[in-house]
């Protein structure tokens, strides 16, 4: 899969932007695609380089800090084919989440399936899930701040089935 | 935003909205996948209950599904994109409960322990649900060739499992080759009724096939041929088939070069000069079975050293020689799977030619090869330093410090059997090193105390399952430090460890996933240890506390309340009365209960209880309330499915610990 960068430049003022790329991600060269109408550069990697890219990424409806560690664990998890680095990458994000509010964990996941990177997505909906195990059904409403739309004899039929009628 | 990173806050602020309605719902169903137990997510709205219901594609219905019908379409109803249905929890699935199973998404069901239905539902089955992939019918022992003509009108199939249909003939066996042209996996294990003529047309109508299981038919030379012509045959298991001879495999001409894994167990009629032909025809074998076959002797290993690509053979039980072993010795290819199991004739000196060669083994198993010492272990972890499987049971004449070679060298191992050996506490720090174990069996080791269990606790982070079955040295203080070190652990065997006391269980609680404990005769266990693993262990599915004279009533209401996952259970000589089983009866999980010489049990309350449990599917109780139990209560439970097995056994003490070995094994 290919990653597209855009890169919009300011009307007024001129920017550099220097883009890094990490030594060992593939041969080939983007071209970039300059838009005049809107100011804006597109630059296509290639799927090597897409998986070792250094860029940082702009994640929308989280705070900076979030951002930032997801930045570093794209950083160091991209940085190195050892096994031990990507493992203290994983285990680094991974006590950072859990450290987050629920609400943010899940802005994540929408973030991680968008950018279809599976590692991200795998790393948040477990967070998400382990937080969900963990809780009553009560407990799981009022985190979310979901309505219990269920009358209270539609809820006992449901956990009546659940008892009685099939295996998870 | 300060005020969220001071407090540890879990809840979302009271502007923002439920997160889960900005997501689409491909992305709850990732979320989903990592969820083990989804049916409390299913009970939080009504939008939560539609997304789960849309999500599941495996159903594993329990017995009572399947007698009340209406129950059965609800639930088919909630979950319409069920891909597997499993049926295996359910003996009773008539014809017209396959016939409410009309759903297009079906690829694949288990039928393999319901009776009852017939060709009718079947036939039902498979025009209704026009994706059928896979579908189980071993142990159809009712099954007749109309029912196998029902499957073969299932055109899309391509697993069908049919060991045991012992009504089946070559006719219903030519309807399926005839009819199930895509078929890659077929299994006619036991099918007694089927001959050459009905394996032959298999071979002649399913070109697809990838495996094929004719074990224990009484097939002959003539089938071999058609066989012969399946261009995509990986795999062929023909154990117990007597009927195939040196003579049989010397007549073949042409060759099996698709043929990867060949399982020839039990063929008692093959000898090293069979076994030379087939070597010629299926040059690309790579695993070999050969247990309880033919004599190893240098003839059968030069033959054997044809097989350029093998890489993994089982000799179990038979007899080998020296020379033969040798043989195997002077291989070019480098095995990564030998199985000598209970062979005769293994010596030090066969088998360190062997390892010394082999370095790149992986499994190795010498259970029962009585005549090996120290000699061999030394070599064996020298050379086989890759080792990840080692099954040593019974290598009675191995001394105590050969067993500290294996920590030494061996540090990939994840599996190691020492039961009944002499290891002691030193061999078991240096097994602690092996930090990839995930499972130790330490049964009948007598050598063994707490300090080697503590050492074990803190190396092996990895363990799941532990077996220290009559392992008398090993008291609560081992067990807490296991259970403090592996809180992975998901099977533990604590039997006849007759110092066990109530502290072990409580310890043991910590592992949450602790899905099996088997405690027998373990007098000063109580209610209280019961009820602290009931209540932290909510994966429990097997417990076994026969002769645990002090558990009572009292440590079968938390299981009640907390075991949702509980399917078998002995309580045999316990002090559980009906009072305690009318508890467990409201799980409705519990498929398997031994109740043997349990004093308290009235047969109006045995009755009541076994009544209540929905789910039964085996119960072991002592002879006499075959006449006690009202008839009525017995045919009803029969008829949902329940079989009874009745003991006559005699009250028996236990024998001193270390003489148990002449006594034979306790069963149930």
């Amino acid at each position: 899969m290919s990653q597209t960068v855009v890169l919009e430049q300011n009307a007024v003022e001129t920017q550099s932007i220097t883009l890094k790329f990490d030594g060992c991600s593939s041969d080939a060269n983007p071209s970039p695609i300059v838009n005049p109408e809107n100011q804006s550069i597109t630059i296509k990697f290639d799927d090597q380089a897409s998986n070792h890219h250094t860029i940082p990424v702009s994640i929308p409806n989280v705070d900076s800090e979030t951002e930032a560690a997801v930045n570093e664990f794209l950083r160091k998890h991209g940085s190195s084919d050892e096994e031990s680095v990507r493992t203290d990458a994983m285990n680094d994000l991974w006590s950072f989440i859990e450290r987050q509010e629920i609400g943010t964990v899940v802005v994540l996941v929408k973030f991680a399936s968008d950018v279809k990177n599976f590692e991200l997505l795998e790393i948040f909906c477990q967070r998400v899930a382990d937080v969900i195990a963990k809780k009553t059904v009560e407990e799981v409403r009022e985190i979310f701040n979901i309505a219990n739309d269920f009358t209270p004899e539609e809820e006992q039929a449901i956990r009546d089935e659940h008892r009685w009628a099939f295996e998870d | 935003m300060f005020q969220g990173k001071m407090k540890k806050q879990k809840r979302i602020q009271e502007t923002q909205m439920n997160p889960f309605d900005f997501v689409s719902e491909e992305i709850v169903f990732a979320i989903l996948d990592c969820l083990f137990d989804r049916k409390p997510f299913s009970l939080v709205s009504k939008t939560f209950y539609a997304i789960e219901s849309r999500h599941r594609r495996t159903l594993k219905p329990f017995p009572r599904t399947t007698s009340d019908h209406h129950q059965l379409k609800r639930l088919l109803n909630r979950y319409p994109s069920v891909t597997h249905l499993d049926l295996s929890l359910c003996p009773r699935v008539t014809d017209s409960c396959l016939s409410h199973l009309s759903n297009s998404c079906l690829n694949s069901i288990d039928l393999s322990r319901s009776k009852l239905f017939t060709h009718v539902g079947l036939s039902n089955l498979v025009s209704k649900c026009a994706n059928l992939v896979d579908i189980d019918l071993s142990n159809g022992v009712h099954l007749n060739d109309t029912a196998a003509a029902a499957v073969a009108s299932c055109g899309s199939l391509e697993r069908l499992c049919l060991s045991r249909c012992k009504a089946l003939t070559d006719i219903g066996i030519g309807c399926i080759a005839v009819g199930c042209l895509k078929l890659r996996v077929l299994n006619l294990k036991w099918c007694l009724g089927v001959s050459d003529l009905g394996v032959a047309l298999i071979g002649v109508k399913c070109k697809q096939i990838r495996s094929l299981d004719l074990s224990h038919l009484l097939i002959t030379k003539k089938c071999l041929p058609s066989l012969l012509k399946l261009q995509y045959l990986e795999e062929l298991v023909l154990e117990g088939c007597c009927g195939i001879t040196d003579e049989s495999l010397v007549s073949l001409k042409q060759g099996w070069m698709s043929l990867k894994t060949l399982n020839m167990s039990y063929c008692e009629n093959v000898t090293h000069v069979g076994v030379s032909s087939l070597t010629s025809s299926a040059g690309c074998l790579q695993n070999l079975n050969l247990a309880y076959g033919p004599l190893v002797t240098l003839d059968l290993s030069e033959s054997l050293q044809k097989l350029s690509k093998l890489q993994s053979i089982r000799l179990d039980g038979c007899h080998v020689t020296c020379s033969g072993l040798k043989g195997i010795g002077n291989w070019c290819v480098s095995l990564k799977e030998l199985s000598l199991s209970k062979c005769t004739g293994v010596t030090d000196d066969g088998l360190s030619s062997i390892v010394t060669k082999h370095t790149e083994l992986k499994k190795l198993d010498i259970t029962c090869c009585r005549k090996i010492t120290r000699t061999s272990i030394a070599r064996i972890t020298k050379s086989c330093v890759s080792l990840v499987s080692l099954k040593m049971e019974s290598c009675t004449l191995v001394s105590s410090e050969a067993f500290v070679l294996i920590g030494q060298y061996c540090h990939f191992l994840q599996e190691l059997d020492l039961t009944d050996n002499d290891v002691d506490d030193e061999g078991l720090k240096s097994v602690s090193r092996c930090s990839e174990l995930s499972v130790l069996k330490l049964g009948i080791c007598l050598n063994i105390t707490d300090q080697g269990l503590i050492f074990i606790g803190n190396g092996c982070q990895k363990l799941i399952e532990l077996d220290l079955y009559r392992s008398i040295g090993v008291t609560d203080k081992g067990i807490s430090a296991v259970a403090r070190g592996c809180t992975n652990l998901e099977m533990i065997n604590i039997s006849y460890c007759e110092n066990i006391t109530d502290s072990a269980l409580i310890s043991l609680s910590k592992c949450c996933k602790l899905n099996t404990l088997e405690s027998r005769g373990c007098p000063l266990i109580t209610s209280s240890g019961i009820k602290a693993i009931a209540v932290r262990c909510k994966q429990l599915a097997k417990l076994d506390i026969k002769k645990c004279l002090n558990v009572n009533d009292s440590g079968m209401i938390p299981l009640a309340h907390f075991s949702q996952n509980l399917r078998q259970m002995n309580l045999s000589y316990s002090s559980v009365t009906d009072v305690g089983l009318l508890y467990l009866a409201s799980l409705g999980c519990l498929q398997s209960l031994t109740i043997l010489h349990v004093d308290g049990l009235t047969p109006s309350g045995l009755a009541a209880a076994l009544l209540g449990c929905g789910g039964l599917t085996k119960v072991k109780l002592q002879s006499l309330f075959r006449t006690s139990l009202p008839r009525l209560v017995l045919e009803n439970l029969e008829a949902r499915g329940c079989v009874f097995q009745w003991r006559d056994k005699v009250f028996q003490a236990e024998l001193d610990p270390k003489c148990w070995k002449l006594q034979t094994q306790d069963i149930e």
